[in-house]
């Protein structure tokens, strides 16, 4: 088994001053290079929050967490940026793009933050787009797009930078079910033919079904 | 990164279009605050040319007619000099006084108004004639009038000890080295001439004896061109005597002491009318002449600290609604840093673009009213020959307060943007994208 996010006894606490919030409970989780796993469970219950652990955009309060054979733990704020910018893709349910921002321009950011020639990124950009089937839609702005358009940006954004792992936080909760349904295809596609491995946050049992395997959660634990 | 904050700026280009009129603005206001203020501190710290440290002015009066103690015995020309030769000597005999020399005139080398006005000239075969307008100081050849001062020759010329001794001729003159430079280019000027007309139309030629170091005449004025004549005689009755008292005297006791010395010095009709010390004088001269200089240097600081806080105000604001941008920005591989930097950027773009625009319309403005223009190219009075330096120089002094301009407007602009942009760029990217 060739297991590309290991996280080992994370637990996650928000602590207000009046009361203690255990978000994940002892998560030991493994989910494997290539493959396309959901996670469900009721609002609430911890799903983003692990995903944001996954996607080292939040630190657990306990826990180890390996991520395509590197440990989190003692990266500093540098390497860690370095490392979602290549390894990490993200998705977000309400898309995220910078509205003032054409399409290539929102999709190239990832490769500011790389030391890259304008050209190759042109490059990238044109074909992370067609990958998400919007070359037409260049110079537009998101405030110009349909929901489903925006999601695509977001994803063709999510791949331009070729990394290993998408990370997906109900990329169709925003989208009716005819562009629900292209999404789901589309990220389908990324992990078939480009090999992407996919990890998706979401309610639809229908979408969830679609995917390698389902990872079940409730207050914070895994429970399948 | 460039093309990012090119792109920014323009998709949020009804924001910053306010932004933008209002740092033009600001540009061009603070153009004309910071051409006053930088050049009164410029000239503020212009060496003096003479050491005014330990020096001490006394003013000597003669009791008039109607007075008890006035004697018509002394009122004339060989009297008065016996009786100030008199005080000299009792002045020189106190302890820790170095040197005395003296004048019959009010003049002295801070304030003074009361100087002649030459106009001086090559007189180089009437070919290619130059005449420059210059003060005239007179001073008392044989009395210690250079050293007493501390001003210090050009190389080349007699020291200035040697200068106080020299005998000289009606007309022989001694310059300052940017008058001498004026005429030959250099301040090798001794054994050369001059010549001016006089007021019976004669011409006269004046030998150059020695040069002297420059020296600001007035002390709201920057350097300007001196000539020194010698003065063997006077029929004015006042004296102004200048004395230059050791490193180790407290300057203010022998003030204390030359007040309190009652009848001391007095001798024929002279008293002690005034006794004060340079450096005080050249304070007093300060609160009275560059009142209005610090009146527009407190003004250019209160402007400056009312704008910035505007302008960091405005950015303040702008950058706090970036949150959600800067989420996505970290969410993508964005460091902390990257996000301040591009921040920084777009402000340090359109201050750029709008400091330029706003000094050019000033630039436009100024040609247009002559008024404005001398306010920066030729700022003192007309008649006063000053050195060359780059505030009379229209094109250096242009580039140099707009460049100021330019620092001063980035980096308010930057601190305005910076504390934001610390801000959100700490905040966890899972908050900042929360951030609608």
């Amino acid at each position: 088994m060739n297991t590309i996010i290991k996280l080992t006894g994370v637990n996650k606490i928000y602590r207000t001053k009046e009361i203690e919030t255990q978000a994940l409970d002892n998560v030991n989780l493994e989910i494997e290079k290539g493959s396309f796993v959901s996670i469900m469970g009721p609002s609430g219950c911890g799903k983003s929050t692990l995903l944001n652990i996954m996607g080292l955009l939040d630190n657990p309060s306990s826990g180890q967490i390996e991520i395509a054979g590197v440990v989190a733990d003692n990266m500093n704020e540098k390497a860690l940026a370095s490392f979602r910018n290549s390894t990490l893709g993200f998705v977000f349910q309400s898309f995220h793009l910078i509205n003032s921002l054409s399409v290539t321009d929102n999709v190239m950011l990832p490769l500011l933050y790389r030391n890259m020639k304008g050209k190759e990124r042109n490059r990238l950009v044109s074909e992370a787009l067609e990958k998400v089937g919007l070359s037409h839609r260049i110079n537009h702005r998101p405030s110009q797009l349909s929901g489903g358009q925006c999601q695509r940006v977001a994803i063709a954004r999510a791949i331009v930078g070729s990394p290993e792992i998408i990370l997906a936080d109900e990329p169709c909760g925003n989208l009716d079910s005819k562009m629900s349904a292209d999404i789901m295809e589309l990220l389908q596609r990324l992990n078939r033919e480009f090999g992407k491995t996919v990890v998706m946050v979401t309610h639809n049992e229908e979408q969830a079904r679609q995917t390698d395997r389902i990872i079940r959660f409730f207050d914070g634990r895994q429970v399948i | 990164m460039i093309k990012v904050i090119i792109k920014n700026l323009w998709s949020h280009r009804k924001d910053n279009g306010w932004i933008f009129v209002e740092l033009i603005i600001v540009s061009i206001i603070l153009w004309v605050l910071l051409d006053v203020s930088a050049v009164y501190v410029y000239n503020d710290t212009m060496p003096l040319g003479y050491q005014s440290n330990h020096l001490c002015r006394i003013d000597l009066v003669e009791y008039g007619s109607s007075e008890a103690q006035y004697n018509a015995e002394y009122d004339n020309v060989d009297s008065r000099k016996e009786h100030v030769d008199r005080i000299v000597r009792k002045l020189k005999a106190q302890k820790g006084v170095e040197n005395v020399t003296y004048m019959f005139t009010s003049w002295n080398f801070i304030n003074s108004e009361s100087n002649m006005t030459y106009d001086y000239d090559l007189g180089n075969q009437a070919v290619d004639t130059m005449v420059e307008q210059v003060d005239v100081i007179r001073f008392m050849p044989g009395n210690n009038f250079f050293e007493t001062y501390g001003m210090e020759a050009v190389e080349g010329s007699p020291s200035a000890e040697e200068l106080s001794k020299m005998d000289y001729g009606y007309s022989d003159i001694i310059v300052t080295e940017d008058y001498a430079r004026r005429f030959f280019g250099d301040e090798n000027a001794v054994g050369k001439k001059l010549y001016f007309v006089n007021w019976n139309n004669d011409t006269i030629w004046s030998p150059i004896k020695g040069v002297l170091k420059d020296v600001r005449h007035q002390q709201f004025r920057p350097v300007n061109s001196l000539v020194f004549r010698p003065q063997y005689d006077s029929k004015e009755p006042e004296v102004t005597m200048v004395v230059r008292l050791s490193p180790d005297v407290d300057v203010k006791e022998f003030v204390k002491s030359i007040e309190a010395s009652d009848d001391y010095y007095i001798s024929g009709n002279y008293y002690v009318f005034d006794v004060s010390s340079y450096n005080d004088m050249i304070r007093q001269v300060g609160s009275e002449y560059e009142i209005f200089n610090r009146l527009t240097f407190v003004l250019t600081i209160f402007f400056m600290i009312n704008v910035g806080l505007g302008i960091m105000g405005t950015f303040w604001l702008q950058t706090r609604n970036r949150t959600r941008d800067a989420g996505v920005m970290r969410s993508f591989g964005a460091t902390r840093w990257d996000i301040r930097k591009m921040l920084l950027g777009e402000g340090a773009v359109l201050s750029t673009i709008a400091v330029a625009i706003g000094c050019v319309i000033y630039y436009h403005i100024a040609l247009e009213f002559p008024f404005l223009s001398k306010a920066f190219s030729m700022r003192y009075d007309e008649g006063y020959n000053i050195i060359d330096y780059w505030v009379t120089n229209f094109t250096e002094h242009f580039i140099i307060i707009s460049l100021l301009c330019y620092v001063v407007v980035v980096l308010t602009v930057s601190v305005g943007i910076y504390i934001p942009a610390r801000k959100i760029s700490n905040v966890n990217p899972i908050d900042a994208l929360r951030d609608e």
